[in-house]
Parts: C-alpha cells; sequence; structure tokens
C-alpha cells in the first residue's frame, strides 16, 4: 500500500469502514471508564476520530488499527482533553512518566498528579476501586484487563518500555488488591482453584 | 533470588525472582509460551517457599472481578451517526 493510494479517498473509506469503525465501542468504554462521564467519553471519542481521519495518511494498512486508535486517543486525553475540562492536571504528562520510570513509590504521583475530576465513591464496589486509582494506573488496567491487549501493544500505546508496562500493572494490581481482595472472595473469586 | 534449600524439592537453581516478576505476570495475562507455563506450574507445585501460586490466585480473583463487573457500553447512535458524517464530509 503506498502512500498515494492511501491518499486516495476511497481507498480511507474502506480503512476507516473495515478497521477502525470495529473498535468504536471498546473506545467508547475506555474513554467512559478514563472520564467516568457519558458526556466527555463521547467527546474524547468523537475528537479521536477526527484526529484519526486527519491522520490516516500515517496508519499503515494491515497494521493493528485497535492499538493505534487507543493511542491517539490516550494523547489526546492525555495532552489536550484534561487541559480543558474543569481541573487541569498539576503536572504534565511527561513529568509523570519521568516519575514512574524512575520507579517512585505511587502515592508520590498521585499527590502530584490530581486528576480525579469525578466523585469517586460513585458505583459499586469495583468502579469505586477503578476510580481511585491515580489515572495512569487506571488506563494500564482498562488495557490489560478490559480490552485484552498485550504487553507489547501496552508498550506501543503508551511509548514505555514492556518492563514499565509490567511494574506498573504489578503497582496497580496491588493498589486493587488491598480494596478488593476481601469483596472478591465474597463474591466467590477467591476460590483456590 | 535462587531457592538454596537443600530439602526442597523444585527444580534446582529455580530462580524465584524471575518467577515472580516475569513469568507470573505472563500467566495472569494470558501471555506466557507453554514452556513458561509448563515451568512456572512445575516451580510452584515444588518449591516449598514460593509464593507465587497464592499470588496469582489472588491476582486473578482480582482480574475477573474487574473483568465480570466493570459496565460494558454500547457507543451511543448519535456519537455513531456524527462519527459517519465526519466520514463523508470533505475536511479530511
Ligand atoms: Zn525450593
Ligand atoms: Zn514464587
Amino acid at each position: 500500500m503506498n502512500k498515494a493510494s492511501l491518499n486516495n479517498r476511497e481507498e480511507a473509506t474502506r480503512i476507516f469502514e473495515e478497521e477502525m469503525l470495529p473498535h468504536l465501542d471498546a473506545m467508547y468504554n475506555f474513554a467512559f471508564h478514563i472520564t467516568f462521564n457519558e458526556d466527555d467519553a463521547k467527546d474524547l471519542v468523537q475528537e479521536t476520530f477526527l484526529k484519526a481521519l486527519r491522520f490516516i495518511h500515517s496508519f499503515k494498512t494491515g497494521t493493528n488499527a485497535k492499538a493505534w486508535l487507543f493511542k491517539i486517543l490516550k494523547n489526546h486525553f492525555i495532552n489536550d482533553f484534561r487541559r480543558k475540562s474543569k481541573e487541569p492536571a498539576l503536572v504534565g504528562y511527561h513529568e509523570v512518566e519521568t516519575i514512574y520510570n524512575a520507579d517512585e513509590a505511587p502515592q508520590e504521583v498521585s499527590k502530584s498528579f490530581k486528576t480525579e475530576p469525578f466523585n469517586e465513591n460513585i458505583g459499586d464496589e469495583v468502579t469505586k476501586a477503578l476510580n481511585h486509582l491515580p489515572v495512569e494506573f487506571k488506563v494500564i488496567i482498562i488495557l490489560c484487563d478490559l480490552e485484552g491487549f498485550t504487553y507489547e501493544e501496552m508498550s506501543k500505546i503508551l511509548d514505555i518500555p514492556i518492563g514499565t508496562v509490567r511494574s506498573r500493572l504489578h503497582r496497580a494490581r496491588a493498589v486493587l488488591r488491598e480494596r478488593l481482595i476481601k469483596y472478591a472472595a465474597s463474591m466467590g473469586y477467591n476460590s483456590k482453584e | 533470588m535462587k531457592c538454596t534449600d537443600k530439602d526442597c524439592h523444585c527444580p534446582a537453581g529455580v530462580d524465584r525472582s524471575r518467577l515472580r516478576d516475569e513469568i507470573m505476570p505472563r500467566i495472569i495475562d494470558g501471555q506466557a509460551s507453554n514452556d513458561e507455563e509448563k515451568y512456572f506450574f512445575e516451580v510452584v507445585e515444588k518449591c516449598v517457599h514460593c509464593e507465587c501460586k497464592e499470588k496469582c490466585t489472588e491476582q486473578l480473583a482480582i482480574k475477573f472481578l474487574l473483568k465480570n463487573n466493570l459496565k460494558r457500553l454500547k457507543v451511543p447512535d448519535d456519537l455513531r451517526q456524527s462519527i459517519r458524517a465526519a466520514m463523508n464530509s470533505d475536511f479530511y
């Protein structure tokens, strides 16, 4: 597939129809879980698709469209979307990345990374626990456990090494474990095999 | 971190930190190779000092709890329509 034909209108429409639109539900769910607001989720997905349309020439057909879209969505959320919503982040994404990559305690990140624009006490136990997480932890849990992305795909979506994917997942799960292990057991999830 | 307990029945020289930090996460997330899986279960069954089986069970419980309880939404029709409209418009 050369660039000339990708610029071709018909081809772009086909790529969109066949490779992008099937991921609309997954993207909407991702957007909903990181914003916890249906209107924000709609705006976020809409803006993501507009960006994707604009940059469709940089998409290589046959590569992972879902990961490509999720990366645009995540970047748009971190860089633009939150900035204009009610509570702007106190630090930029790259500073946060530095903190994470330096392998510091997650508490420190959540202190400096004020991100929850919603009431974290809404909803059932599981939703509450997820909403309680710092956004970077929440994102990786959704990508891994809800969407089933591989470590390699997450590494590309988040622009971090696989080792960081693993350690971030590990720390996110340690926090979730504290909040949910008793609840999980009470729901019959903790049986030994 | 190797198991050095002479009375333990685990495979000789088993590297428990590699098991815990690298193989276990892949087991939990369904990304381990067959060999890794075989190795993992051999060690957790045989090494009396390995806590990976317990940890693995716990983490899987949390993973499935999330998977089964977080609500999954359908994209609203008006959003689908406006994305289609954008696709068919001339701006890109
Ligand atoms: Zn042993
Ligand atoms: Zn172990």
